[in-house]
């Protein structure tokens, strides 16, 4: 066996090993058809519960602002609000704990560019999420993330870049 | 220059590497429109990005198609004649890597999932080392398509040299 092929048969068997692994290591954020655990998020400088909105259908966003699909998520939303108020759906668009660890746009900058029109609307609610809101809902700091939550608090679906995925989120507010 | 112009003589004489040239510009033109986007649909690719297409994106794609145009029968004749090509086309290759790669790394689950998994092995990397690098890469993108577009007008002027450098190099 040439020193080469030693060190390829490592490295596949310790890349297997870790992977098996990975349960162990990696914290799952909430699947779909399991109940939204309950945490808190500030919203106009108040400390707001998930579970006020029980009884309401809810979009859970987190996002980070520098992220580009985020941006293009924003602006998605803003355009099809309309659909999203007729069927009953409250938007809650958290910017993730600490920006998702990079430096971007404030959130307000964001809103003021991509939804305007939308920012200040009853079904929709902006704020931050705190920490332990992110560890239950983003563990894995994904630059977004969101959760469809039905009106018994049970998440229906889990997603990301709402841009790309509108067609779920559309079915979920017609239902 | 000179180089080049001697060496795309050389090349395009033959009908053959005109269509191989067309193909291949096709061919990676379409694959650039759909993956480029991913930017704004969080690493999905396919027909969908082409509704997230911009103007900067658009010029991206198309000029680093046509090099890949002019690179691949450049590749391909100093293959068939069996001169030295492995430094161009591999270094063409870590061009179209870097192009393809980068949008993909910036906003979607990739590195999130990855920095997760080597957390726990390295805890420093816990927390925003993932955010820190996404983010890097998402305000950072046109530098790196930069990077890419140099890499292959590199392998472009290796590819040319060694066109022009003729049967003295044949492997």
């Amino acid at each position: 066996m040439t020193v080469r092929h030693r060190l390829s048969t490592l490295i596949l068997s310790s890349s297997l090993w870790l992977m098996a692994l990975t349960p162990v290591f990696a914290q799952a954020d909430p699947n779909a058809g399991t109940v939204a655990p309950a945490a808190t998020f500030t919203s106009q400088g108040k400390s707001q519960s998930l579970a006020a909105y029980r009884g309401q259908k809810v979009m859970l966003w987190l996002f980070s602002t520098w992220c580009p699909s985020c941006q293009a998520g924003l602006a998605a939303l803003a355009q099809e609000h309309k659909t999203l108020a007729a069927g009953r759906v409250h938007l809650i668009v958290l910017e993730n704990y600490q920006n998702g660890g990079y430096s971007g746009p404030t959130l307000q900058a964001l809103l003021n560019h991509y939804a305007s029109a939308v920012k200040d609307a009853p079904n929709w609610t902006i704020g931050n999420a705190t920490e332990k809101l992110a560890a239950v809902y983003n563990a894995k700091a994904y630059p977004d993330i969101y959760y469809l939550i039905s009106a018994d608090g049970k998440i229906e679906a889990v997603g990301s870049a709402p841009s790309a995925s509108m067609n779920e989120i559309l079915a979920f507010a017609r239902k | 220059m000179k180089n080049l112009l001697l060496s795309f003589r050389e090349v395009f004489s033959s009908r053959a590497a005109w269509i191989v040239s067309i193909v291949s510009f096709v061919v990676f033109l379409g694959i650039y429109l759909m993956t480029l986007p991913a930017t704004f649909t969080g690493g999905v690719v396919g027909f969908k990005a082409f509704a997230f297409l911009t103007p900067e994106l658009i010029g991206w794609s198309v000029l680093m198609a046509v090099l890949l145009g002019v690179l691949m029968p450049m590749t391909v004749y100093l293959l068939r004649r069996g001169y030295k090509a492995r430094g161009g086309a591999g270094t063409a290759a870590g061009g179209l890597i870097i192009s393809l790669v980068t949008p993909l790394l910036c906003c979607s689950p990739i590195l999130p999932i990855a920095f997760s998994f080597l957390a726990g092995l390295i805890p420093a990397l816990a927390g925003g080392a993932g955010g820190a690098v996404q983010g890097f890469l998402a305000t950072h993108e046109w530098l790196f398509f930069t990077v890419a577009t140099a890499i292959l007008m590199f392998a472009l002027y290796k590819n040319a040299k060694e066109v022009v450098k003729g049967a003295c190099c044949a492997v």
